[in-house]
Formats: structure tokens, sequence, C-alpha cells
């Protein structure tokens, strides 16, 4: 389907004879106003330029290099094997290394209640929400829930007794490196998040285990 | 071969030369603009793309569309409550990559870049002005909105994109080919997310405006929702679901009711539409902490270009009803502007309330369940505006026009690190994000 008449005529040929739009000034009034530059004074049959000719087909020829640029820039730079490391899996009995994210006030408001014992460690609370009478910062084998930088659940005793986090904690929130050895998994378990929540039931099995040799990484 | 490569060597020196001559030729204060807008486009390819793949887990809403893009390579349902091609698309990353961040970000990342490529081309062809192009590249490319979309394995950077293409094709449409490929990326801009289908009424428009092409071409624009359901029932034939076009037809009316019912969830990070033109709250698209710094990837807009785009927007209609009561005053808007650039300011004015008007329209069933990154599409337009008004502008008042683009380099310097992620203190990163609204 080519150009049909309903086009208009300006849009092939020249300029034709301009109607101004631009209304004189009435004589009622005292402002008198610049007068309009003769050239840039627009009219009604100003001819519409064209636009640049095969633009659809650079568009899609530049996107064509773009992505090979951009693969070939990717994996000049090494990225793939620079950031998308394969964790390891949780494996019971294994020693994993884990960054984990905290604020301060976690040693309070992080808790977990069950009746199941790993050896000496449990949750800080029984199922039916009454304490155990020890606290994570006397205890070392007191349960707390965390999540590590990915997001994961995992159920944690010994962090606050680590040297680095004995002294002023940072006020903003932080994260701290730590050696997880993977004791058990419970599957039965409830956790609180603030010192004034309740207790709520997670729908997943949950690893259960010691964090040692914590730094936070500088 | 001795010839082919004898052709482009020609054309290579002669392009060179024809570029050494405009820079002679250019006043300073121009060569000065020159400079800050290829440092701005430079710039902003490099934030892109630097140390795109971390976090190496998902961020913000990463995780539906990675998993349901990874669905796709093996055939099993789609679960996620928009259109398929912007998982599939996503998919394509993870096949060249592996499933990984590297793989689920390389697409979006790709269709981020040629948004700047495609500003160009709608500026310059808007304005047919190689200048205004170049501005409103320059803008989108140092701007962090169109930053931290183009760094996130999210959907919208590659609805823009397609966006942005349809408009492109619909203003160089000369015959109904144009139109039928306008109607195409439309259609697949409403594939990614159904908002894209508002593209259609300013391609429309420029089509009724420009008038290049017969107006009963505008009906290949019909090929719009053909195309988004092809797609569709291309998704649930490969995922294994009925994918006839009755199936297909209760598979998206069940999702639009869905859609249409969301107004009874909560969500801490909406913001309702009149917030998204004032910076109301801006989301923190990825963040990742370590130790004691941290690495943000915000949606916070360049705040010179932000504002100017929204005090034109409100400023504009007033003007135009000012100068309709007193036409003695249209003089100096005739002086201001000229008619190329206004019927361009319209049109992207247009664009601009096509891709609010569905927010408005929905209010009463989704009530304040929308979010800040709907305004992307719209910003958009107004970044390819601003560039057309710019270089308009700079013709007269080149100075002026070099310090306003000045400082919007100054302050796309200083918000940088938020944008690419570069790893900072939290008072580092709350020096720039000034509100609790604005940070993570």
């Amino acid at each position: 389907m080519s150009p049909s008449s309903e086009e208009p005529k300006e849009a092939g040929g020249g300029p034709s004879p301009a109607a101004p739009e631009v209304v004189a000034p009435k004589a009622e009034t005292n402002i008198s106003p610049p007068s309009a530059p003769g050239p840039t004074t627009p009219t009604r049959r100003e001819p519409i330029p064209e636009p640049p000719k095969h633009m659809l087909l650079y568009t899609v020829f530049g996107f064509l290099c773009i992505g090979v640029a951009l693969w070939l820039v990717l994996a000049w730079a090494g990225y793939k094997e620079k950031y998308t490391q394969q964790t390891e899996g949780w494996h019971l009995g294994s020693t994993k290394m884990i960054e984990v994210t905290l604020i301060r006030d976690d040693k309070k408001n992080l808790a977990c209640a069950s009746e199941k014992t790993f050896g000496s460690i449990h949750c800080g609370y029984h199922g039916n929400g009454g304490s155990w009478g020890t606290s994570v910062e006397t205890d070392p084998n007191v349960l707390q829930p965390f999540n590590t930088v990915k997001n994961e659940l995992f159920l944690a005793a010994g962090l606050w007794q680590s040297p680095i986090l004995r002294g002023t904690l940072p006020a903003e929130r932080f994260t701290v490196v730590c050696n997880y050895h993977v004791i058990g998994v419970l599957k039965a378990v409830s956790l609180r998040w603030s010192p004034t929540g309740n207790f709520s039931p997670v729908d997943q099995s949950v690893a259960v285990g010691n964090l040692t040799d914590c730094t936070i990484p500088q | 071969m001795t010839t082919l490569a004898a052709r482009v060597g020609d054309s290579v020196r002669e392009r060179y030369e024809r570029l050494r001559q405009a820079w002679s030729a250019m006043p300073a204060p121009e060569r000065w603009v020159t400079v800050f807008l290829t440092t701005m486009i430079v710039g902003g390819v490099i934030l892109r793309i630097q140390a795109v793949p971390w976090p190496n887990w998902f961020t913000f809403d990463e995780e539906p569309f990675v998993k349901n893009a990874h669905s796709y390579a093996l055939s099993i349902a789609d679960n996620n409550d928009h259109p398929p091609f912007g998982k599939m698309l996503i998919a394509v990353g993870m096949l060249i990559f592996g499933y990984n961040s590297l793989g689920w970000r390389f697409i979006p990342l790709l269709f981020g870049l040629q948004t700047i490529c495609l500003a160009y081309w709608l500026g310059r062809a808007l304005f047919n002005d190689k200048r205004a192009g170049l501005m409103a590249a320059a803008f989108v490319a140092a701007d962090g909105f169109f930053i931290s979309y183009s760094r996130s394995g999210l959907l919208d950077g590659m609805m823009i994109s397609f966006m942005l293409w349809g408009m492109v094709a619909a203003l160089g449409a000369r015959t109904w080919k144009g139109v039928l490929a306008a109607g195409i990326l439309i259609g697949f801009s409403t594939s990614v997310k159904w908002s894209g289908a508002m593209t259609a009424i300013p391609a429309t428009v420029a089509i009724l405006m420009f008038r290049r092409v017969s107006i009963f071409s505008i009906l290949w624009l019909g090929v719009v929702p053909i195309v988004h359901t092809l797609i569709w029932m291309g998704a649930l034939k490969l995922t294994g679901k009925p994918s006839d076009p009755m199936a297909t037809w209760k598979v998206i009316i069940g999702l639009y009711k869905h859609h249409l019912d969301l107004g009874h969830y909560k969500n801490d990070l909406t913001s309702p539409w009149y917030g998204w033109p004032i910076l109301m709250h801006p989301v923190v698209i990825k963040a990742s902490t370590s130790g004691l710094r941290s690495r943000y990837s915000s949606s916070v807009g360049n705040l010179l270009l932000w504002s100017t785009s929204t005090l034109f927007v409100v400023s504009f209609p007033l003007i135009t009803l000012f100068i309709a009561l007193r036409s003695r005053f249209r003089r100096y808007w005739t002086q201001w502007l000229e008619a190329q650039t206004t019927r361009g300011v319209l049109l992207m004015l247009v664009g601009w309330f096509a891709f609010m008007a569905p927010w408005l329209a929905t209010r009463g069933t989704r009530g304040n369940y929308t979010f800040h990154h709907y305004y992307l599409p719209c910003y958009a337009f107004l970044l390819v505006l601003l560039g057309g008004i710019a270089a308009h502008l700079e013709k007269k008042h080149a100075k002026l026009v070099m310090g306003y683009i000045g400082v919007a380099l100054v302050i796309s310097l200083f918000y940088a690190p938020v944008w690419g992620e570069f790893s900072l203190s939290t008072a580092a990163a709350s020096y720039r994000l000034w509100f609790p609204t604005w940070r993570p």
C-alpha cells in the first residue's frame, strides 16, 4: 500500500504560501510584545520532514551488534566464573562457609521453639512457648533462626560467642561470615522474629548446626 | 574483498572527516555539550554492564520471573501473573550463560542498552534533529531509573525497549509494512507486560499526525492482539498445556481478573500514581550487604531531569490553557517552540498520558496497589521530550543548555554509586538516598 491521496500535499512538496498563525496584538492593549522572527514563524502548511530512511533496519542491526558485543565483553571479563560460583550443598555433617545478615538487636529478636534436642543443642523455647531457662548471650547451645545473604533459612547456635561479636556492634545492618557445621534437620519448629512477636510454625525442613570462626568481611 | 575493504575504509574516512569538520564549526558551548553528552552515554553503558551479575542471588522480583523462565526450558507450566514473552527472553540468556545471575540478567541488560539507541532514533526522527536524538539517548543513558532496570532480571526494561521500538517503527513508517512492523513490536511489548499495549495510542497519533501513510494503515496495528495471543499460545504449547485459542483466552481472562483483584493485597513498596512524578517511593531494585558495606541499585532518577520533566507535565497544560484564553501571548510561545518541536512534544505527552491512564482507570479495583516502576514508560517519553526541547533551545541559548546538561551530568556522577552498585557505607548511601522511602 503506497501513500494514499489522503497524504497532505505539503508533505511531498516545497513550502507553500505561509498563513501566519500569529494574531496581531489588539489595539486596546498597551503591551507591545516582540515581533516573531520570520523564519521560525509556524505555518499551517509547513512541510513535515521525512524521517531517516531504513531506520527500523538500523535499529535491528544495532540490536544484533549490541548483543554480540555484549556477549564478547562479558565472556572477556570472565563474569561467569567471577560471580557465579556454585555454592556447596547443605550436607549433614558438612561444614560450609556462609554469610549471615544481622542487626545488633537480633540477639533478642530471634528465637525458635521446639522440643527436639541435638546433643546439648536446643531451641530457646519449648514447643508450648515456655522458656528453656537459658539465653543466647550466656549459653552457646541455644539455637536461633538466621537467613544467609541469599535468603536461605537455617538454625544455628554459638554465633554470639564469637569474639568478633562480643564488642560493640554496628548500629546498621551488617553481615558476618562464619563456618557452619550442619548437625541435623528440624521439621517441626516455630520461629519468632521479634521479642514481642508470636511463634509461627515453618512449613519447611530447616538445617540445624553450629556457627564458629565468625568474622565481619572488610 | 579488496574493493569492499577499500569502500569501507573510504566510508570511515569520509565520516571521520565530516565529524572533524562539524566539530571545528561548533561554537564552544556546543562542544562542551557534546563532551557532556558523550560522557553520559559512555558512563551509562559502563554503569549498566559493570559487575552486573552481583549479587549472585535473586533480588527484588527476580525470583518469580527467573524461576518461570527456567520452567520454559524444562517444559513446566508458568505460574507467574505476567504474559510469557519476557520470561521466555530471559530463558535465552540462561541458555547462553547457564542458570546463574549472569544468565538471567543478560537479556534485560541487552534490552537496556538497546533502549539508549532507540531513544536516539526516536528523538532524531520525532524532532528531525540528530542533536535531539543524541540528547534523548544521553538522558536515558545517565538516569538511574533505566540503569537499575537494565541491571536486573526484570520485565519492565524489555517492555520499554519494545515500546520505543514500536514508536520508532510507527514514526518511520512510509508504507503499510512499516505500520505492520510497529504493530508486531507493540505486540511484543504487550507480551512482556500488558501495559505495553498502551503504546498503540501514541503510535496511532504519530501516524495520524505525520500522515506519511494512508490513515487506513492504522488498521495494521490490529495485529497487536494477534501477536500477543500467538506468543501466549506458543508458550502454553511449550509447557504442555492446552494451547488452542479458547484455552489461551481463558488463561488470559483469568489473569486479567487476578490483576483487577490485586487491590486486596498489601505491599510496603506500593505508591499511588500521583506519587510517581514526585519520587514519593522509588524502590531500591538491588540491595546486598557484605560486612559493613552495601551495594544498591536504586530506581531514583536523575533529579534534575526528573524535576524538569514533572514541572513540564504540570505547566504545559496550564500554559496551553492560558494561551488559548489570551491569544496575544501566542507569539511568545511560537518564539520558544516551533511547529516541529511542538508536534514532538505533544506526541510524547500523549505517550506519557497513555501509560498513566490504566492506573487512573483501575484505581477503583486496584486501590493503591501500584508501584513506582509503572512510571518507567511515562518517564521514557518525557526524557525524549526533554531531549527535543533542549536541542531546540540550544540553537538560541547554547550557554543555558550547556549549564543545564552540565548540572545533569554532575548529578549523574554523584548518584552513580547508588545506581551501579558500588560498595558504600550506609552513611554514604543515605547521603544520596535522602528520604526513608528512598532507602531499602
